[in-house]
């Protein structure tokens, strides 16, 4: 377990919070005016720039906290929590935003960079986040923006993605939101900070589970290889960065040195290297290494030290960078071809050779070859676990990633670009603009992989790992150099099928159509037993109670009425008959009631 | 870039292509390179006892590639594999 992350940072100055200007460029591309994309598609770029500006400035601290806070709902919302741990992901979050809008720079549909956005903006609430009610906030953005960036793809297979993803997010979001209410009301704070492993209550567990939704860890992990093959050829690289990695920040933030996650890390490290070895989509291929590359972050985590902990940092940033550009390759390849299965592509290399070089740099990265970023990162982890005697873990770690150069760094390329002479699929050409966001990445992946002392600044925790010895060199070149003779052996046995793989999102299905069922099954139960009920005894019970009511209203009802109304009818007949008309009757009667009125008074007497 | 006029890099790489029963060879000598340079360089103690052996991540790269693409290829797949409209078919 660490020691506590000190804020780097003292004395108060501004700070720009890079969300805002991504809510600001959301809201102003949102707006019903007639622009030109040649025009306004330039503001996309505006908000990265900022975000770069200030997130370098704060690095550069040591004199700047800041800390915008906002009263809302009676709370006091944090929204500037800057410290080492927040400024890395950050950091990475403002360059990968660049080159991620620079790659949709030719869209030149504005809601793709709405939701886009929208997302970012998310993702750096999240990181700057001071409580968990500020942090739910912007994890709810974070799940609506994404869900339109999947559903923006416009077809149904992604309608249905993206609404099965929105209802997984919305499902670990419940957890969060019930988690920080109920440890809100026992500690009486949303404060947001490390969690003590040993003294961990059942509502810092919810908040966990709601987060390791969205670190995707195995088995709440299927959404994420459902979902990122259906997004957008653009959305899909801003996904790869941000949901499962800002997961990753709030993980390193409260629930360091928690054994769950040391071995759940390790487990996802191999879950996604198998089933990048088996599948055919390319883009399903690289979700399935985010898992495994997740998995190496989350078991850095979970051991929690601080070399481990500086090691899922460090392997984030790489990872943000690697898997971009892993996206971006596999983006133009569907962009140019209209596919992204390894059964239908194949001999590309001839027609898209600056795709294949880029994807190549981002594999050999992601693989850990020395001179790129991946090889600095994942050793520091794996280094990190050994020295802290988690052999076994280090040992899953090695494996996953002699899996990872088998699938990503040779699989992937081989049957993309090579293993066919030449493919007569018809094949695009690719703007401009996505060659630039790759190069730029592309060149991020070699730098940061020759240049560590570039990631080491940015770590949370002093660091004196040297990567370049000539044995970490050697090793990391047999390792990797005899995954390709295995490959060179096996090429016939791994060519990939066009088929569909089970995963966990096969119980998931289970379970919602189990849901369904209930809803529907029982309740139309009761429905046809309440209508035969309401047929055999309700509708007697009514009839009867007609028939009640209709001789009570004879019997009672109409006897009043009636009765009144024949007394009145009999006595204006009696005064009809009585009234003849001649005068001697009246006199006879006057006389009459007169005798009888002086008999009266007489008698009463 | 894939425009007509430039794209002698493709050109090149499918000239490689061509020849790269040549670069498998290459690839070959490389790595026994780097096996013999294995028992020059060697680290003073291992993480997982017999690391310390010349030779061990080679044997240990071969054999978890070769291992995983049979396990994984021939048992698991066979297993969780449907076709691709499995669910698309109301499963």
């Amino acid at each position: 377990m660490t020691e506590a992350i000190e804020p780097v940072i003292q004395s108060a100055t501004c700070f720009i919070h890079p969300s805002i200007a991504y809510l600001a460029v959301a809201l102003i591309l949102v707006l019903p005016w007639k622009w030109e994309a040649k025009h306004w598609r330039w503001l996309l770029l505006v908000p990265p720039i900022i975000a770069i500006y200030s997130v370098v400035k704060l690095s550069f601290g040591p004199d700047a906290e800041c800390l915008a806070s906002l009263n809302y709902l009676g709370q006091k919302l944090n929204f500037g929590r800057v410290d080492k741990l927040s400024i890395i992901f950050a950091h990475v979050f403002a360059i990968q935003s660049l080159i991620g809008f620079i790659y949709a720079f030719h869209v030149k549909e504005r809601s793709q960079h709405v939701a886009a956005m929208l997302y970012v903006a998310g993702g750096f609430g999240c990181v700057f986040a001071g409580d968990l009610l500020t942090l739910f906030i912007f994890w709810e953005l974070m799940s609506v923006g994404s869900t339109l960036l999947i559903w923006l793809r416009r077809n149904p297979k992604a309608t249905a993605a993206g609404y099965r993803y929105f209802m997984f997010h919305i499902f670990g979001g419940l957890f969060l939101l019930a988690g920080l209410l109920l440890r809100y009301k026992a500690l009486g704070t949303f404060v947001f900070t490390a969690i003590d492993p040993a003294h961990a209550q059942y509502y810092d567990y919810l908040i966990l589970l709601g987060f390791c939704v969205n670190a995707a860890v195995i088995p709440l992990h299927a959404w994420l290889p459902d979902a990122y093959p259906e997004a957008s050829v653009t959305g899909a690289v801003f996904m790869s960065a941000f949901t499962t990695k800002t997961a990753v920040y709030v993980l390193a933030r409260g629930f360091a040195g928690f054994e769950i996650l040391a071995v759940m890390g390790v487990v996802m490290a191999l879950w996604g290297v198998a089933y990048a070895t088996i599948e055919n989509n390319a883009r399903r291929i690289l979700s399935y290494h985010i898992v495994s590359q997740v998995g190496y972050m989350v078991a850095g985590i979970g051991i929690g030290t601080a070399m481990t902990v500086d090691g899922a940092c460090a392997h984030a940033y790489a990872h943000i960078l690697y898997k971009g550009l892993l996206f971006m390759g596999a983006g133009c390849l569907l962009y140019s071809t209209g596919t992204a299965k390894l059964t239908e592509l194949g001999g590309l290399a001839k027609k898209l050779p600056w795709v294949m070089l880029c994807y190549m740099v981002a594999a050999v990265s992601i693989s850990g070859l020395p001179l790129f970023n991946g090889f600095v990162s994942k050793n520091i982890t794996i280094n990190g676990a050994a020295e802290a005697h988690r052999t076994w873990l280090a040992l899953g770690m090695e494996i996953a990633a002699v899996g990872t150069f088998l699938s990503v760094g040779i699989k992937l390329p081989y049957f993309a670009f090579w293993s066919k002479k030449s493919n007569p699929i018809e094949v695009k050409p690719i703007p401009k603009n996505m060659y630039v966001a790759m190069g730029i990445a592309a060149f991020l992946c070699f730098f940061t992989g020759i240049y560590p002392e570039y990631l080491y600044r940015l770590l949370p925790f002093e660091i004196d790992y040297v990567p370049y010895t000539p044995w970490k060199v050697l090793q990391a070149s047999l390792l990797l150099g005899f995954t390709g003779l295995g490959f060179y052996l096996c090429r016939k046995v791994i060519v990939p099928k066009a088929r569909l793989n089970l995963d966990f999102d096969y119980l998931y299905r289970l379970v919602g159509r189990a849901f369904l069922w209930l809803v529907s099954k029982p309740t139309a139960v009761v429905d046809s037993i309440w209508s035969e009920v309401y047929k055999t005894v309700g509708l007697r019970f009514m009839l009867f109670m007609g028939l009640a009511t209709s001789v009570f209203d004879v019997k009672g009802i109409d006897t009043v009425i009636d009765g009144a109304a024949y007394s009145t009818k009999f006595v204006g007949d009696g005064a009809a008959q009585g009234q003849t008309g001649r005068l001697q009757d009246y006199l006879a009667a006057a006389i009459l009631i007169g005798l009888a009125v002086f008999a009266a008074i007489w008698f009463l007497k | 870039m894939e425009d007509k006029s430039c794209n002698c890099f493709g050109e090149w790489l499918g000239r490689a292509q061509e020849r790269s029963q040549g670069y498998a060879w290459g690839m070959f000598a490389l790595l026994a390179f780097l096996v013999a340079l294995n028992f020059l360089i060697y680290p003073e103690e291992g993480h997982f006892v017999l690391d310390v052996l010349p030779g061990f991540w080679a044997v240990f790269g071969l054999g978890v590639s070769v291992g995983m693409t049979l396990v994984l290829k021939k048992i698991i797949f066979p297993l969780i594999s449907r076709s691709e409209d499995f669910y698309d078919r109301g499963n």
